[in-house]
């Protein structure tokens, strides 16, 4: 409670004084906004994700395409590394390729002012089987899992919100669960064109699991700079709330990566 | 006196010469709805680059403006124009071109006005 209160203050703090200038694209997060019809952006978020039961690294290309100003397929091709500690798991470590994912995105509603965009697109992601069973979400589980979710954003010069919500099924129903995600992001620089900037990012992400009944909320904090067409992207990701199994809990997730539009 | 006759006859050769090669463009001015960061006109340039012979695109991101230069003989028409910024995925909220021989055409709101006047 004693966190959340500061993270308010930050953030109110951090608005105030940002209240002219605008923001780019989430780092662990999605948004709406799309980049203009035939380009293709190709991207690298690598996740060293800390575990009690041993650390992993999920070290993805992802490939973008928008066929119109209003849609994106991609697929997401992963490397994962694993190093389970011998206490919790005999799986031992090595390096393996994780599960591939195919997403796509449409953009259904948009209202356009000066300056001003509110936009929302219905997304799908397909988990596909291609990663050994390691049981580790969303890097390497050898299930299929399936997502259908909305994203929805209001970017303006002086501020932008993102906000995603939506299910993820599985097929045995252990990674079942409803995601609520909320970003803000905020520049540090003057919005000036061609792109030269350097953001914070503040995002939150709840997921309620209904089999268990477990729930997490996790916070990121993240870094970015963005100048012409290339963007990197470094953040911080914590568990603020985690009451889950134990094989389902994280201690924090470091994630580095960065994009490119062609 | 000969001397300064021919630099005068020079200059003004010169003179006739610039504004025979500022007449060569259309000057286009568009307003764009939508673009609420820096990133965002990236998708904008990136549809106006495609047009051969472009020049001098530059977009203002705090008033969502974007000009550039083209050349008159191509004859790029103002709905031309809203095709590319929809295809980047804005709106396009006005539009004007002065075109090198002193029309002006403008386009606003997706509807054209259809008035076009000598400078």
């Amino acid at each position: 409670m004693k966190n959340s209160c500061w993270l308010f203050a930050i953030l109110f703090m951090v608005f105030s004084i940002n209240q002219n200038f605008a923001q780019g694209p989430p780092i662990t997060g999605d948004s709406p906004i799309m980049i203009g019809g035939g380009r293709i952006l190709l991207r690298n978020i690598t996740e060293i994700r800390s575990t009690d039961r041993g650390t992993f690294v999920w070290a993805p290309l992802m490939v973008h395409y928008l066929p119109t100003s209003n849609s994106v397929v991609a697929v997401h091709l992963p490397l994962v590394h694993y190093n389970f500690d011998s206490e919790f798991s005999d799986l031992g470590n090595g390096t393996s390729f994780g599960d591939l994912q195919i997403m796509g995105k449409y953009q259904f509603y948009r209202k356009d002012g000066m300056g001003k965009t509110l936009r929302m697109v219905v997304k799908t992601l397909q988990n596909l089987p291609t990663g050994k069973e390691l049981g580790i979400e969303g890097m390497s589980t050898g299930h299929y899992e399936s997502y259908l979710g909305t994203v929805l954003g209001y970017e303006t010069l002086e501020y932008g919100i993102s906000t995603e919500f939506g299910y993820n099924f599985s097929p045995n129903g252990s990674n079942d669960n409803l995601k609520l995600e909320l970003g803000f992001g905020l520049p540090l620089l003057e919005p000036t064109y061609p792109v030269n900037q350097l953001n914070l990012y503040f995002e939150y992400e709840n997921q309620f699991y209904t089999e268990n009944s477990g729930y997490r909320l996790l916070f990121a904090q993240g870094i970015q700079y963005a100048v012409d067409q290339l963007t990197l992207d470094a953040a911080v990701q914590i568990s603020l709330v985690q009451d889950l199994l134990p094989e389902q809990k994280r201690n924090y997730s470091i994630f580095i990566g960065g994009r490119y539009v062609f | 006196m000969k001397s300064i006759l021919t630099t005068c006859i020079l200059v003004l050769f010169s003179v006739a010469n610039i504004n025979a090669q500022e007449k060569t463009n259309d000057q286009f001015t568009v307003e764009i709805n939508g673009m609420g960061c820096p990133y965002c006109a990236s998708g904008v340039e990136d549809q106006f680059s495609k047009l051969d012979h472009i020049s001098d695109i530059k977009i203002d991101i705090k008033t969502g403006t974007l000009t550039f230069d083209f050349p008159t003989t191509e004859n790029l028409a103002l709905e031309d124009v809203k095709k590319r910024v929809k295809a980047a995925g804005y709106t396009l909220s006005f539009a004007k071109v002065e075109r090198a021989n002193g029309t002006v055409e403008t386009l606003e709101k997706e509807k054209t006005k259809g008035k076009s006047r000598k400078k």
